[in-house]
């Protein structure tokens, strides 16, 4: 049995690392696995499926679950929708709202267009003629769904964004 | 100060030459956002600190790295060790701040920049187990970077093809996209999406799975993988994928005699001579 496992490079590198105290390479090998078992979990946890939509929206827990699930590779993982609206979104139906100006489809952390990057003049400007821009973004992960509503004001010149609703 | 051993100072260079190329790719777009547009106009976040989005903290992490160019130059033990530290703590830390969170470069410039740690850390050895322990370490960071991947797509958005759909050949502007939107009928272009998301998730399947396999299929089967992906997402994907590259490209040169030249350059780098 020993070396059957032995034909794997992965099991014999690991011996060899055991056997010569390696403990850098034990120490990577141990974070390689704790991030495999997390990666492996997500289809039979809706905690941590909810706990990963919300770092993609941006509205962690916490701040320890957003450094810690931060380092978790996630690219192209599950689905994102956006909706960009001058008024606020009706969440039932987004694309039916009034003031829809833009929706899309994302790869990977919605959250990330309430940082504007590269057109946060043009942004400031419309948010200064409306008082106020909205977004909902929505990800959903084998029937698991999550929505978050943003509103973006301008406050002493400076841009802010909050969570207009309650997650769900 | 003690040199690097010749192969592994090789691949030292290789890993962190591709580390920086990819850290560095999209220096335009990050150079006018983190370093102009950031403080001219401020954006506050209700849900973090502000620690977590002041924007001199992302600029700064973003500069760092720039320094770890030196240890191209003069791969010894002390100034790898140190550029390797460097580069885990900007990767770290840009994968945490909302500036830069988002961005998959710094992800995959997170788990290289812990195996060139590992690399500059026992860069004095040359026995066998050095080479079967860099290569097995860098297989798992493939796995584990593409297991991400393969696993949020387990979803029927991805299984049925929607997601590619509508992110690459019903939006994109870039080749080939526009052409098969001209000249394939919508219900076509639905079908060559659902193909398109099957072979994309069969593709990370393998490579999520390959560190059990041997070192040299991980080496073509990824290298053939990230120039695809290039090529049919967009060029702006080589800041993620350059250090992955780079890594296995340099795990491999661990198991090859140097050549003369590289050997020389190791031995002539800098102002302090191979021990």
């Amino acid at each position: 049995m020993r070396s059957l496992f032995d034909a794997f490079p992965l099991v014999r590198a690991l011996r060899v690392a055991r056997s010569r105290g390696d403990r850098g390479a034990l120490s990577l090998f141990a974070l390689l696995g704790l991030v495999a078992l997390v990666i492996l979990s997500e289809p039979l946890s809706p905690s941590l499926v909810a706990e990963l939509m919300r770092v993609h929206h941006f509205t962690p827990s916490s701040m320890s679950r957003w450094i810690g699930l931060q380092i978790v590779p996630k690219p192209y993982a599950f689905s994102h929708h956006l909706w960009f609206a001058s008024t606020p979104l009706n969440e039932a139906d987004p694309s039916a709202t009034e003031g829809l100006l833009e929706q899309y489809t994302l790869n990977h952390y919605p959250g990330r267009v309430t940082r504007f990057e590269t057109v946060r003049a043009p942004i400031r400007d419309e948010v200064t003629e409306l008082g106020a821009m909205h977004l909902l973004a929505r990800s959903s992960y084998r029937g698991q769904t999550l929505s978050t509503a943003y509103a973006v004001r301008l406050v002493d010149g400076a841009l802010v964004v909050s969570r207009e609703s309650p997650l769900k | 100060m003690k040199a690097l051993a010749p192969r592994a100072a090789l691949a030292f260079r290789v890993a962190t030459f591709a580390w920086l190329v990819g850290w560095y790719w999209k220096a335009a777009f990050f150079g006018s956002y983190l370093f102009v547009e950031t403080f001219a106009i401020p954006l506050r976040d209700e849900a973090f600190p502000a620690w977590i989005q002041a924007p001199a903290l992302s600029a700064a992490t973003y500069a760092l790295p720039a320094i770890v160019t030196v240890s191209l130059f003069v791969p010894r033990v002390t100034i790898a060790r140190a550029a390797s530290v460097v580069m885990v703590g900007s990767a770290l830390f840009a994968s945490i701040h909302i500036d830069t969170a988002a961005d998959a470069t710094f992800t995959t410039s997170l788990w290289v920049g812990l195996w060139i740690a590992w690399l500059a850390w026992n860069g004095e050895r040359t026995d066998e187990a050095f080479e079967v322990t860099a290569k097995a370490l860098a297989q798992g960071v493939v796995g584990v970077l593409f297991l991400g991947a393969l696993v949020g797509k387990m979803t029927p958005e991805y299984a049925s093809g929607e997601a590619f759909y509508q992110l690459y050949f019903a939006s994109r502007d870039e080749a080939p996209y526009p052409l098969l939107r001209a000249s394939i009928a919508e219900r076509d272009l639905r079908e060559v999406a659902t193909w398109f998301s099957r072979i994309a998730i069969a593709v990370e399947a393998v490579l999520a799975a390959s560190p059990l396999a041997p070192f040299r299929f991980t080496l073509i089967a990824g290298c053939i993988a990230l120039v695809a992906m290039v090529l049919v997402s967009t060029f702006y994907l080589v800041s993620v994928l350059a250090s992955i590259a780079g890594l296995l490209v340099a795990a491999h040169l661990l198991g090859r005699t140097p050549s003369a030249r590289a050997s020389l350059s190791v031995l002539f780098a800098g102002p302090w001579r191979r021990r």
